[in-house]
C-alpha cells in the first residue's frame, strides 16, 4: 500500500479550496431554497386566479382541508375554490413537474446524454398515443380498469417506446445521438398521427380534446384524478432516487460501470419501469407536457455539478417548481381563457434546447 | 488463486476472434498481450474480464466460471481499465476515480484516491472536470480508477486481477515507462496484473511473462528472451528487430529497425483507361 496510499489524506490544495468552497455551498442550500420556493409559489398559486384569494383566507382554507378550524358561511365559495379546484391541480402540478423531471435526469443517465428527454425522444407521446387508443378503442377492456385504465395504457406506451428507442439509437453498445434524436423525432411524428387520427374517430366526449393529447391542461385535475395519479407519480421516485450513485458511474458507460460491480441490469430495468412509470401517469392525467425533463436537470447540473445524488432530488423539487409556474401562469395568464400549458413549456424549452445545441456545437467547434 | 481463460473461442459476424486460446493470470508477476492490430488481445481481456462470453471454454476465476458470478462478486476481485472510456458528464476527475472504491468507507477511499492520482503525477488534475482532460490525462485518470479498486479489493482481502487494455496509449515516454512501473510494483505486491501492450521494449523491459498473439491464437508465451525473438517477431508482424541487453538495467532491449517494405499507392491504372 505504500506508495499508492501513504499520508494523502491530509493533503492540502490551497488552489483549489476557494472554488470547492463556492461549489459546496451552493450544494448544501440547493435542496432547501428550491424547497422554500415551492412552499411559496405553492400558497401564492393558491391565492391567484380569476378570483383572488387574500392570504389569510388561503390560510383558513387550508386549515379546513385538515379539519381544523370552523369556516364563516360567507367564505364558503373562496374555501371550495381553494381547496376543490386549486389545491388539487397545485398539487398534481408539482407531482407531475417532479416526476418529469426525475424521469428527465435518469433517461439522461441511461442515454449518457443530456438531450434526452421523454418528449423529445418520443416516450410522452408514446405513452399518449397508448392512452388515446385505449380511450378510443379500449371498450370493455377500458371499463373494467376504470381509473387505471388510462395509467395503465400510457405506461405500456412509455415502456414500449422506451426499449424502442434505446434500441435503435444504440450502435455498438453506445447510444449514438443523432440516431436518438431522428428516432423521437419519428415516433413523434409517428405517435401524432396516430393520435389526431383517433381523435377523428372517436366523438369529443370520449376523448376531450386533441389540444390536450398534444399540449397538456391541468385543468382537469380534482381530487380523484390526483389520488390515482400522485402514488404513480411519486412513489417510483423512491426507487429512482436511491439509483443515484450506479447512475454516476453509469456515465462510463455499461460494461466499464459493470467493472466497478454496478448491476446494470437490474439498473436498467428499474430506471425504466420507473420512468415509464411516471412519464406514463403524467401522460394520462395532464397529457403530455414537454421539455421539462430537459431543462430542469440541466439547470441543477449548471448549479451544483452532474452527480446524481444531488440532481435527482434538486430535479423532483426543482420540477414541481416549475411546471407549478407554468400552470399557474398558464391560468391567471389570460382570464377566463386558459392558455395550453404545453404552449409556455415549450416556450421556455424550445429556445433552452436550441441554446444547448448551439453550446455543444461551439464546444466541439473550439 | 487465478484468473485463466481455458480453450476459449470467440467469433463475432462469422470471423473468428479467438481460436482457442488458453491463458493463465498468476498473482505476483505481470504479463503482456503482444499482437498485430486485430490478432486477438483485446478480445481477449474482455473475454477475462466477462464482458463477452466465449462460444466454446471458459474462463475461470479461482476454478469457478464467471458467467455465474454477479458484477458485485466480479468486480471485488478483478479491476478492468477499458480500451476506451468516456464519461459522459463533466465529473471532476477525483470523483471518477474514487468510484473505484464502492464498497470502502469514504475516509478511506478518499485516501487512495488521492494516493493513487499522485503517484500517476495527475495529483493536480483532481479538481478538473474529465471531460477537458487531454487524452493522456484522462487515461491516467482511468487507471487511478482502476488502482484504486485494486486497493479496494486487497482492503477487503482477496489477492486482485488487474487488467488493462493499452494502458499507455496517449501516454508521453516518461508516462509510459512510470505507469509500467507502477503496474509492476502492483503485480509485485501479488496482484494478477496484465497488460496489452503495443511497445515491444516497454514489454520487455516491465514484464515478467510475455503472450503473443496472432490472428486469434497464442504465437507463443514465456520469458521475454523466448519470445521476442527477431525470427517470430518477423513472421507474426513483419519487422526486422534487434534483441539485445540494455546496458544500464541488463533487462533484455528490443529495437525495431525496420518493416517490410509498404505498396507504393497512388500511381494505380484505372481500368478504364
Amino acid at each position: 500500500m505504500t506508495a499508492l496510499g501513504a499520508g494523502m489524506a491530509g493533503d492540502a490544495r490551497p488552489a483549489d479550496r476557494p472554488a470547492r468552497g463556492w461549489r459546496f455551498s451552493v450544494r448544501s442550500l440547493l435542496l432547501p431554497a428550491l424547497g422554500a420556493a415551492l412552499v411559496l409559489t405553492a400558497l401564492l398559486a393558491l391565492g391567484s386566479g380569476a378570483l383572488a384569494v387574500p392570504p389569510d383566507r388561503v390560510a383558513m382554507a387550508l386549515a379546513s382541508a385538515v379539519g381544523l378550524g370552523a369556516l364563516p358561511a360567507e367564505l364558503a365559495h373562496e374555501v371550495a375554490v381553494v381547496r376543490e379546484l386549486r389545491l388539487p391541480r397545485i398539487l398534481m402540478a408539482m407531482a407531475v413537474g417532479a416526476g418529469l423531471a426525475v424521469s428527465g435526469a435518469v433517461l439522461q443517465a441511461w442515454f449518457r446524454n443530456p438531450l434526452a428527454d421523454p418528449g423529445l425522444i418520443g416516450v410522452s407521446s408514446g405513452a399518449a398515443l397508448a392512452a388515446v387508443a385505449m380511450i378510443v378503442l379500449g371498450g370493455p377492456v377500458a371499463a373494467l380498469l376504470g381509473l387505471w385504465a388510462l395509467p395503465l395504457a400510457a405506461f405500456l406506451g412509455g415502456v414500449a417506446t422506451t426499449l424502442l428507442i434505446h434500441r435503435l439509437a444504440r450502435v455498438d453498445g453506445q447510444v449514438d445521438v443523432a440516431t436518438l434524436l431522428l428516432a423521437g423525432i419519428a415516433v413523434n411524428a409517428i405517435a401524432g398521427a396516430g393520435i389526431g387520427v383517433m381523435t377523428y374517430l372517436s366523438d369529443d366526449q370520449q376523448l376531450r380534446s386533441l389540444t390536450f393529447w398534444t399540449m397538456g391542461s391541468l385543468a382537469a385535475a380534482d381530487w380523484t384524478a390526483l389520488a390515482v395519479a400522485a402514488p404513480l407519480l411519486l412513489l417510483p421516485l423512491l426507487p429512482l432516487l436511491a439509483l443515484g450513485r450506479d447512475l454516476d458511474q453509469l456515465s462510463l458507460g455499461e460494461e466499464a460501470a459493470r467493472h466497478l460491480g454496478v448491476d446494470v441490469g437490474r439498473l436498467k430495468t428499474l430506471s425504466i419501469l420507473g420512468v415509464a412509470v411516471t412519464v406514463g401517469a403524467a401522460v394520462a392525467a395532464v397529457g403530455p407536457i414537454g421539455f421539462i425533463g430537459l431543462v430542469v436537470p440541466h439547470l441543477v447540473r449548471l448549479a451544483a455539478g452532474p452527480g446524481h445524488r444531488l440532481l435527482l432530488p434538486a430535479s423532483a423539487l426543482g420540477g414541481a417548481l416549475l411546471v407549478l409556474l407554468a400552470d399557474t401562469v398558464a391560468r391567471t395568464a389570460a382570464v377566463p381563457a386558459e392558455l395550453p400549458i404545453g404552449l409556455l413549456t415549450a416556450g421556455i424549452g424550445g429556445p433552452f434546447f436550441l441554446a444547448l445545441l448551439l453550446h455543444r456545437k461551439r464546444r466541439y467547434m473550439a | 488463486m487465478t484468473l485463466m481463460a481455458d480453450g476459449i473461442t470467440v467469433a463475432r459476424g462469422g470471423r473468428t476472434l479467438l481460436d482457442h486460446v488458453s491463458v493463465r493470470l498468476e498473482p505476483g508477476r505481470l504479463t503482456a498481450i503482444l499482437g498485430p492490430n486485430g490478432a486477438g488481445k483485446s478480445t481477449l481481456l474482455r473475454a477475462l474480464a466477462g464482458d463477452i462470453r466465449p462460444g466454446r471454454g471458459r474462463v475461470c476465476l479461482d476454478g469457478r466460471d464467471i458467467a455465474g458470478l454477479s458484477p458485485e462478486r466480479l468486480a471485488l476481485r478483478r479491476a478492468v481499465l477499458p480500451q476506451d472510456v468516456e464519461v459522459s458528464f463533466p465529473f471532476p476527475a477525483r470523483e471518477v476515480v474514487g468510484w473505484g472504491a464502492r464498497t470502502l468507507p469514504r475516509r478511506q477511499a478518499e485516501a487512495f484516491v488521492a494516493g493513487a492520482l499522485d503517484a500517476l503525477e495527475a495529483g493536480h488534475l483532481a479538481g478538473r472536470p474529465i471531460t477537458r482532460l487531454s487524452g493522456g490525462e484522462r487515461r491516467r485518470v482511468h487507471l487511478a480508477r482502476a488502482l484504486v479498486q485494486v486497493r479496494a479489493i486487497q482492503a477487503a482481502g482477496s489477492p486482485p486481477i488487474l487488467l488493462l487494455d493499452e494502458p499507455t496509449a496517449a501516454l508521453d515516454p516518461r508516462h509510459q515507462h512510470l505507469v509500467l512501473r507502477l503496474v509492476a510494483m502492483v503485480a509485485a505486491e501479488g496482484a494478477a496484473v496484465m497488460a496489452v501492450l503495443h511497445d515491444l521494449d516497454l514489454a520487455a523491459r516491465h514484464a515478467g511473462r510475455l503472450v503473443l498473439m496472432d490472428g486469434g491464437t497464442v504465437a507463443a508465451e514465456g520469458p521475454a528472451e523466448a519470445v521476442l525473438t527477431p525470427p517470430l517477431l518477423r513472421r507474426v508482424y513483419g519487422i526486422d528487430s534487434v534483441a539485445d541487453r540494455c546496458p544500464r538495467t541488463g533487462a533484455l532491449s528490443v529495437r525495431v529497425v525496420g518493416c517490410v517494405a509498404p505498396r507504393p499507392f497512388g500511381s494505380e491504372k484505372l481500368a478504364a483507361e
